[in-house]
């Protein structure tokens, strides 16, 4: 169950943004005047967020830095990012903002935010390759990281032992383990796939090495149909044939009870989820257990991840200290402390190098067996997100399409790799309209 | 005659008398405008040139240049967005389930208002009351509210109607092919029966009981008044 990438209830408030950016976007053509350099004196930033914890930590930073205070305003609210849009136009917007690696390419692409690249280069040892990656589309960075949700698989122990299986190493075992348990109970299934919901797609082919999106000097290649995007394809599509997985929409508030009564016996997860296992999981306390993500290849193992970042807004006159506080917040090991315990409630997992000393509080120990290293799992799983991804500049629209034909290729009437031919040209054409240089890679 | 058309002999001057019929006609009409005014302002400034706004917008494009992150500029494209959408299938074939959907709804919803609307008109003052109380709280009940009820109601995993249909040995389900709609239709009949039997049931309490009472002696009965007398005289709510 890889629904980390995008959740369906922001997708509603996101087209509604995105056609709505095309009303409000337009008087206001250029973007992104190089803001001017090092700030002198006090100053006061606004910054947005919706996270549970962030505003107890911007007090804390707001009494060690009276030079710069952080106005904190909690924009919690399925229209937050279209508000956010609105302010950016009307020039009110905040300096600064939580959104994540999707929407900031997309308001990135839609000229919503500032350059902070030559601010912000000091700050990206911090971080991972891969979550630097997701605040820098087309190589321009435009914001700072704020967490990360890495991939790794949870599974039913009882059930896996009952049919006789063993945690999947790779993509291939995955399905093999699901064939058997089809042998043995046809209403067992090994996966979950949304109908509404093709993050699992996105997922495999981040961690099959495939680069959906890749700038080559002045150009996007667009390649859906490399050899290892075609992979990942071609796992989603025996998943799909073998009926080897369920589909439990995430729009069912009762979605949980799909792994809870034991019907699907394997999810990919990850550290997001990890708080809310006790409220979803009343029955099957103790009997789950967490493995590496299933890898393509065993020499390369990646995974992948969402990432959550901190963007600087268009309008912005501070980009310095704007950049500093990100910074602060999400990289200093007082800040991270604060905000991995479970009493912030934030749910948030840092984007950084090292983050071995904030992965044991984020663990709900009863939930699992103990017959697996749970902590070494996340660390792992942190430590390998693929760095070749990219979002590119019309990533959320490219995402919108796949979804209306995902539904296709999971009731059967649609192959992955027919899906995958038409979002290559849909992809390279969309970009090529907007002005954009885009050409297809295979 | 003359008496009748000349002003009466009041000695006061007011302005408004010694003026011209004609400019007394314009001077209302200013008043009228003034009057007029707060909610013509709010009509421009909330109403038309938003909407003048949007159509100005739908004759331009954003475009970018490079690799699309750096500045953008927005482009007079005339009516081409216009027609990517007219010659999009997609947009079309919602259009018509669109329209299939709404007109098979909308005249389920309304024959069952009018149904009820009828049998409401027949029974006892008091009972009226009630009934109409009761059916009027779908209406009522905030979007939120009933949104989540529905879910859980629809839940594949977790609805207690389905529940019940699987102990009762039977395997429906709300989603898939002709029941998504059946599922919709219901959740917006459910929704908007009360408001409409209300509005029937209104101009059915209007209608003069002499017509009853004259069919009745010319030997109708109760199907016979609600089919020939009520439906066709109270057009007011069709409307």
């Amino acid at each position: 169950m890889s629904k980390s990438r995008i959740r369906p209830r922001v997708l509603v408030p996101l087209a509604a943004a995105a056609s709505l950016s095309l009303l409000l976007t337009a008087c206001s053509d250029d973007s992104g005047s190089e803001a001017s350099s090092t700030t002198k004196g006090d100053v006061t930033l606004e910054f947005w967020s919706w996270t549970d914890g962030i505003e107890a930590q911007t007090k804390v930073w707001n009494k060690e830095h009276p030079e710069t205070q952080i106005k904190f305003v909690n924009a919690a609210g399925d229209t937050a990012y279209q508000k956010l849009r609105a302010a950016v136009n009307a020039g009110t917007a905040p300096c600064l903002s939580k959104m994540d690696g999707m929407n900031l390419a997309n308001f990135a692409a839609d000229g919503l935010l500032t350059d902070v690249s030559d601010f912000a280069a000091k700050y990206k040892d911090a971080y991972t390759v891969a979550a630097w990656n997701a605040v820098s589309p087309g190589g321009t960075t435009f914001g700072i990281p704020m967490g990360s949700s890495p991939l790794f698989t949870a599974y039913r122990a009882d059930l896996f032992q009952k049919y006789g299986i063993q945690a999947p190493k790779t993509w291939n075992d995955l399905i093999a383990a699901g064939k058997k348990v089809q042998q043995k109970n046809k209403n067992v299934k090994i996966y979950n796939m949304a109908g509404e919901d093709p993050s699992t797609l996105v997922d495999l082919s981040w961690e099959a090495g495939a680069q959906w999106y890749r700038v080559d000097g002045d150009h996007w290649v667009v390649d859906f149909t490399s050899p290892e995007a075609l992979k990942a394809g071609d796992i989603v599509q025996q998943l799909v044939d073998n009926d080897l997985a369920s589909s439990a929409s995430y729009a069912d508030p009762g979605v949980f009870k799909t792994w809870d009564l034991g019907k699907t016996i394997a999810m990919t997860t990850s550290t997001w989820r990890l708080p809310i296992y006790d409220t979803n999981f009343p029955k099957s306390k103790g009997k789950w257990q967490l493995a590496d993500s299933p890898v393509f290849d065993i020499a390369k193992p990646q995974t992948s991840s969402n990432f959550d970042t901190t963007g600087v807004l268009k309008g912005c006159k501070h980009p310095d200290r704007a950049a500093e506080f990100a910074a602060w917040l999400s990289s200093t090991k007082e800040s991270l402390t604060a905000l991995t315990d479970s009493v912030s409630k934030s749910g948030l997992f840092p984007a950084v190098k090292d983050v071995s000393p904030y992965v044991d509080k984020i663990i709900p120990t009863e939930m699992f067996n103990g017959r697996s290293d749970s902590a070494q799992v996340i660390t792992t799983a942190a430590s390998r997100v693929g760095e070749q991804w990219q979002y590119g500049p019309n990533y959320a629209a490219m995402y919108s399409e796949m979804q209306k034909q995902w539904g296709q290729v999971t009731k059967k009437q649609l192959t992955v790799k027919d899906m995958l031919t038409s979002l290559q040209k849909w992809t390279v054409d969309d970009l090529n309209r907007k002005g954009i240089k885009a050409v297809a890679g295979s | 005659m003359s008496t009748l058309t000349r002003p009466p002999k009041v000695a006061t001057d007011s302005p408004v008398r010694r003026s011209s019929p004609r400019r007394a006609g314009s001077r209302g009409a200013r008043k009228g405008l003034l009057f007029a005014l707060p909610f013509l302002l709010g009509f421009l400034a909330t109403y038309v040139v938003p909407i003048g706004y949007a159509f100005s917008q739908s004759l331009r494009e954003k475009k970018s240049s490079g690799l699309g992150f750096g500045p953008t500029r927005v482009v007079f494209t005339g009516f081409s967005n216009f027609a990517s959408i007219l010659g999009d299938g997609d947009f079309w074939s919602s259009t018509l389930r669109t329209l299939l959907f709404s007109a098979a709804q909308i005249t389920v919803m309304l024959g069952l208002a009018l149904l009820l609307a009828l049998l409401l008109d027949g029974v006892a003052a008091r009972t009226v009351r009630f009934f109409r109380a009761a059916l009027l709280i779908p209406y009522v009940v905030p979007a939120v509210v009933s949104t989540v009820m529905w879910l859980f109601l629809y839940s594949p995993t977790g609805s207690p109607l389905l529940d019940l249909a699987h102990r009762a040995g039977t395997d429906v389900t709300f989603f898939g092919g002709l029941n998504t709609y059946l599922s919709l239709g219901n959740l917006l009949t459910w929704q908007g029966i009360g408001f409409n039997m209300i509005l029937i049931s209104a101009s059915l309490q209007a209608l003069p009981r002499e017509l009853y009472e004259a069919a009745r002696l010319d030997g109708a009965r109760e199907w016979r008044i609600a089919w020939s007398v009520k439906i066709p005289t109270s057009p007011g709510s069709w409307c």
